[in-house]
C-alpha cells in the first residue's frame, strides 16, 4: 500500500508529460478557436439565459422567474410572429430543398466548364449582401404601378397588387407574409445546390448505367437512385435551411418592418423590437431561448425521420 | 477527453446554468447591474445632484466657467468624425467653440447611429459608470432614463435666467415625476409641406395655414392624379406624424395624468378616419402602410407626393434638391386651433460619481442650448429652439412656420415605457387604414395592449 502511494505522484506528471507531447500541439492550435467560443459565444449565451429570468434595468435587474416565459405564452404578438415564423419556415423551406436538389441535378450532366459556370452563378447570392437583395425584392414588389411586378402585370390588365403592403388574408396566411416567402423562395438557395452538386459527383456512375439497362427512364432514376442516395445530404440542407428560415431578420426588417399591423412580424424580428427598441432585454431573451428550444427540436425531429447510413 | 468525461462536463455546465438562474436576485444580477451595484445612493432616480456641485445663490453654475478641468465624453447621435455630414461640421464647431471658451475642458465626440441599434448602445453604456458625460436625446426616451436613476436631474444648474428664457410648456416637456432631466435644445414640430408645382399643376391655389381639415382632404384628393399622390404620411414606429390628424381633433394617447388609454375617443376615431377615407379614395400611395420615412421625403421631391408630413430637418434636402415647397403647421380640426405633435432634442447629462465632471457636463449641456451656441456656430439649430432668446428664423427663413407651431405643439406622454405604447399604436393605425378593421376598432384594441402597460 505505501508503495503504490509514493509511485502515484511520481506517475501523474509522466502521464501528463506523455499526454501533452502527444497532444499538446492539437491543443494549443484549437486554443485561439476555443477562446473565441468561450468568450464571445458560450459566455453570452449563458449571460442571455439568465436575463432570461429578469426584469432588465439598466443599473439593476430583478429576479422574476419564468415570468417572461410565461408573459411571451400570453402574447398574442408572439403568436401571430410565431405562426408567421411557422409559415414562412415550411414553404421557403420546402421549396428551397426541392429547388437546389432540382438544379444541382440538371448542372450535373454539363460539361465540366459549364458546370463550374452555372455553379459559381448560382453561389452568387449567398456572397450578395442580405440587405441588398432584401432593397432589391421590395423594390420589385412595391405596390406602386411603377413597381416592376406590377409592372409586369398591367401589361396583362392586371393589378396592381399591394404585395408587401397588404395585410389581406390569403392562403392561411396573408398577401404581405406570402409576398415575403415569395421573394425568399425566388432566390437560388446557393448552398444547398453547390452541397447537392459535390452529393451528385459522388454517386457512382455504375449505378445509372445499371439502371438504363433495366430500361429506367430519366424520372425514374432521379428517383430511385439520386434522391435515395442524396438523403444525407437533404438531411444537412434541410437542418441549415429550417434554422435560417427560423432566423429570418432581415428580409422583413428592410422589406416591412414587420408590418403592415403585425401581418410579417417574425420571431427573431420580434426579438428585435423586444430588445433594441424597447430596451426588455430579459424577455427579449426568453424569446431567443424559446426560438432556440423550437429549432433544436425541429433539428432533431429532422435528424431522426431522415437519418439513414448510405453507402456506396 | 473520453466520451464519460465530456458527458460529465456538460451535465456539469447545465446544471450550473440552471442553479444560477433558480438563485436569489442578488445572484443573478444581469451584466449592467454588476458594476454599479455597490454604487452610492445618490444614483436614485428622485435624488439631487451631489452638494459639492450645486450652484450658490446669484452665481449660477451655468454662467461661471466650469470648476472642473479635463476630458469630457459626449455622445452625439448621428455624429461621424471628421466633419463627413453636415451635422458633424456643427458638432465640431461647438466643440471648438466651447473648448476656446473654457480652455481646461478636452471633450472628445463619440458617434453613435442614429438608430435603435445605436440606442442600445447608448443604453448600454449607461448602465456602466465609464459611460458618457453627456449624450443628445429624444424628450420621449428620458422617463425610461430617469425612472432608472440613470439621469442626472438639471434643477440644480437651472438659474432663474434659463427658467425665464425656455418656453415654459417646452420646460415642461422634460419633466418626470417633478424633476427635469435634461436640458431641452429644439422642438421640431410636424408641419404639412406643400409641394407648390404640383398644386401649380393641378390648377389649384396652394393653401394656407387656417386651412381645415375638411379642405385638406378635398386638396388631397383634388390634386391626385396620374403618377401624384395628394397626401403621403409615415406610420411606422418611432414617429407621431399621422397623429397629427388625430391630435387636432382633440385626441390624446394618455389622459393628464397618464393613468388611461384615451386615443379611441370620438376625437381619436374621427381623425384616424380621415386618414382612413383619404387612403380608400386613393389620394394616399397604395404603400403607405409600409412606406419608410426617406422614402416619403424622396416621394415629394420627386413630385410623386404632393402633401407630406415633415419635420423641420427636411428644409435642407428640398432646398438642395430645389423643391418649392410651402410649409404649413396641420389642417384645423376639432380643436379649432393648428394643433401639431412634436419631440424635443435634448442634451441629458447622467449620473457619476465625480461631481465636478457631472457639473462641468451641465454646464456644457447648458451652452449647447443656449443663444450662446448659436451665436458660435451659425447654422447650430435646426429646428425651432426652446429659449425666447434664440430665433432660428433669422438665419433660415423657413423656420419661420414651424416657429409659429411652437405654441400649438402638444408632446406624446413621459411615461417609462412610451416605446411600447407608441409601438402598439402604429401597427393598428396600418391596419385600419388597409381597411382590416374599422378605426374604432383598431384603436380599441391598440388600448388592449397599451392599458396593461400604464398599471406597470
Amino acid at each position: 500500500m505505501t508503495a503504490i502511494a509514493t509511485s502515484q505522484p511520481a506517475r501523474t506528471p509522466g502521464r501528463l508529460r506523455r499526454f501533452w507531447r502527444h497532444n499538446g500541439a492539437g491543443y494549443l492550435f484549437v486554443a485561439p478557436s476555443l477562446a473565441f467560443f468561450i468568450i464571445f459565444i458560450f459566455i453570452p449565451l449563458g449571460w442571455s439565459f439568465l436575463l432570461s429570468f429578469q426584469d432588465f434595468g439598466f443599473r439593476e435587474s430583478v429576479f422574476i422567474g419564468l415570468d417572461n416565459y410565461v408573459a411571451l405564452l400570453r402574447d398574442p404578438i408572439f403568436h401571430q410572429a410565431a405562426l408567421n415564423t411557422v409559415i414562412y419556415s415550411i414553404f421557403t423551406v420546402a421549396v428551397w430543398v426541392l429547388v437546389a436538389m432540382i438544379l444541382a441535378t440538371l448542372i450535373h450532366p454539363l460539361p465540366p466548364r459549364l458546370r463550374t459556370f452555372f455553379r459559381a452563378a448560382y453561389y452568387l447570392p449567398a456572397v450578395t449582401s442580405a440587405v441588398f437583395i432584401a432593397l432589391v425584392w421590395k423594390w420589385v414588389l412595391n405596390a406602386n404601378p411603377w413597381g416592376l411586378a406590377n409592372y409586369l402585370l398591367s401589361l396583362f390588365g392586371a393589378g396592381p397588387v399591394g404585395f408587401i403592403s397588404d395585410p389581406s388574408p390569403f392562403l392561411g396566411a396573408n398577401v404581405a407574409l406570402w409576398s415575403v416567402i415569395l421573394s425568399s423562395v425566388l432566390t437560388i438557395p446557393a448552398v444547398g445546390v453547390v452541397l447537392y452538386s459535390a452529393a451528385l459527383a459522388a454517386i457512382p456512375r455504375e449505378l445509372y448505367e445499371a439502371a438504363e439497362s433495366e430500361g429506367a427512364g430519366a424520372l425514374a432514376k432521379f428517383r430511385y437512385i439520386t434522391v435515395p442516395l442524396l438523403k444525407p445530404v437533404t438531411l444537412y440542407v434541410a437542418v441549415i435551411y429550417t434554422i435560417a428560415a427560423f432566423e429570418v431578420f432581415e428580409r422583413v426588417y428592410v422589406m416591412t418592418g414587420g408590418g403592415p399591423g403585425y401581418a410579417t412580424h417574425t420571431i427573431v424580428y420580434l426579438i428585435w423590437r423586444t430588445g433594441f427598441r424597447f430596451s426588455e432585454y430579459g424577455l427579449a431573451s426568453a424569446q431567443a431561448f424559446l426560438l432556440f428550444a423550437v429549432i433544436a427540436t425541429i433539428s432533431v425531429i429532422q435528424f431522426r425521420a431522415l437519418r439513414s447510413d448510405v453507402e456506396y | 477527453m473520453n466520451r464519460r468525461g465530456s458527458k460529465l462536463i456538460t451535465i456539469a455546465m447545465a446544471l450550473a446554468l440552471v442553479l444560477a438562474a433558480c438563485a436569489g436576485p442578488g445572484a443573478t444580477r444581469g451584466p449592467a447591474t454588476g458594476p454599479l451595484a455597490t454604487a452610492p445612493a445618490a444614483t436614485g432616480p428622485t435624488l439631487t445632484a451631489p452638494v459639492a456641485s450645486e450652484p450658490t445663490g446669484t452665481e449660477p453654475a451655468g454662467t461661471a466657467g466650469p470648476a472642473y478641468e479635463g476630458p469630457i465624453e459626449w455622445w452625439h447621435l448621428g455624429y461621424a468624425p471628421g466633419g463627413e455630414t453636415a451635422t458633424s461640421k456643427l458638432v465640431d464647431d461647438a466643440v471648438a467653440a466651447y473648448e476656446a471658451r473654457y480652455p481646461g475642458i478636452d471633450i472628445t465626440v463619440t458617434g453613435i447611429a442614429f438608430s435603435d441599434e445605436g440606442l442600445a448602445q447608448l443604453g448600454t453604456a449607461l448602465a456602466t459608470p465609464a459611460g458618457p458625460d453627456i449624450f443628445r436625446i429624444a424628450s420621449d426616451r428620458l422617463p425610461g432614463y430617469a425612472a432608472q436613476g440613470v439621469l442626472s436631474p438639471i434643477d440644480d444648474y437651472l438659474t432663474d435666467e434659463d427658467t425665464a428664457d425656455i418656453i415654459p410648456n417646452l420646460l415642461a416637456g422634460v419633466e418626470f415625476e417633478g424633476q427635469h432631466f435634461a436640458w431641452p435644445q429644439w422642438v421640431p414640430p410636424i408641419g404639412y409641406y406643400v409641394n407648390n408645382q404640383l398644386f401649380t399643376d393641378a390648377e389649384l391655389d396652394v393653401p394656407t395655414s387656417d386651412w381645415t381639415v375638411e379642405e385638406f382632404s378635398q386638396l388631397a384628393q383634388d390634386v391626385t392624379g396620374e403618377g401624384v399622390f395628394g397626401f403621403a404620411t409615415y406610420m411606422g414606429s418611432a414617429s407621431v406624424n399621422e397623429l397629427t390628424l388625430l391630435y387636432n381633433q382633440g385626441a390624446t394617447v394618455l389622459n393628464e395624468g397618464s393613468t388611461e388609454y384615451t386615443l379611441n375617443s370620438e376625437a381619436g376615431v374621427n381623425g384616424l378616419q380621415t386618414l382612413v377615407d383619404l387612403f380608400a379614395a386613393g389620394a394616399m400611395p397604395p404603400d403607405s402602410t409600409t412606406l419608410a420615412l426617406a422614402d416619403i421625403e424622396q416621394g415629394f421631391i420627386d413630385g410623386r407626393f404632393a402633401i407630406m408630413t415633415a419635420g423641420s430637418g427636411s428644409i435642407t434636402n428640398l432646398k438642395a434638391n430645389e423643391v418649392e415647397f410651402t410649409i404649413l403647421p396641420p389642417p384645423i380640426g376639432a380643436t379649432g386651433e393648428p394643433v401639431t405633435v412634436g419631440g424635443m432634442g435634448t442634451y441629458a447629462v447622467p449620473m457619476k460619481d465625480d461631481p465636478e465632471r457631472m457639473a462641468a457636463a451641465h454646464h456644457l449641456a447648458r451652452y449647447l442650448t443656449s443663444a450662446d451656441v448659436a451665436e458660435d456656430v451659425p447654422g447650430w439649430y435646426l429646428a425651432p429652439g426652446t429659449r425666447q432668446s434664440i430665433t432660428v428664423s433669422e438665419q433660415t427663413p423657413e423656420m419661420a412656420a414651424f416657429e409659429e407651431m411652437l405654441p400649438f405643439v402638444r408632446f406624446m406622454p413621459l411615461v417609462e415605457n412610451w416605446s411600447q405604447i407608441d409601438a402598439a399604436i402604429h401597427p393598428e393605425i396600418q391596419l385600419a387604414v388597409s381597411g382590416q378593421k374599422s378605426a374604432q376598432q383598431a384603436l380599441d384594441d391598440a388600448g388592449a395592449v397599451i392599458t396593461p402597460l400604464l398599471g406597470e
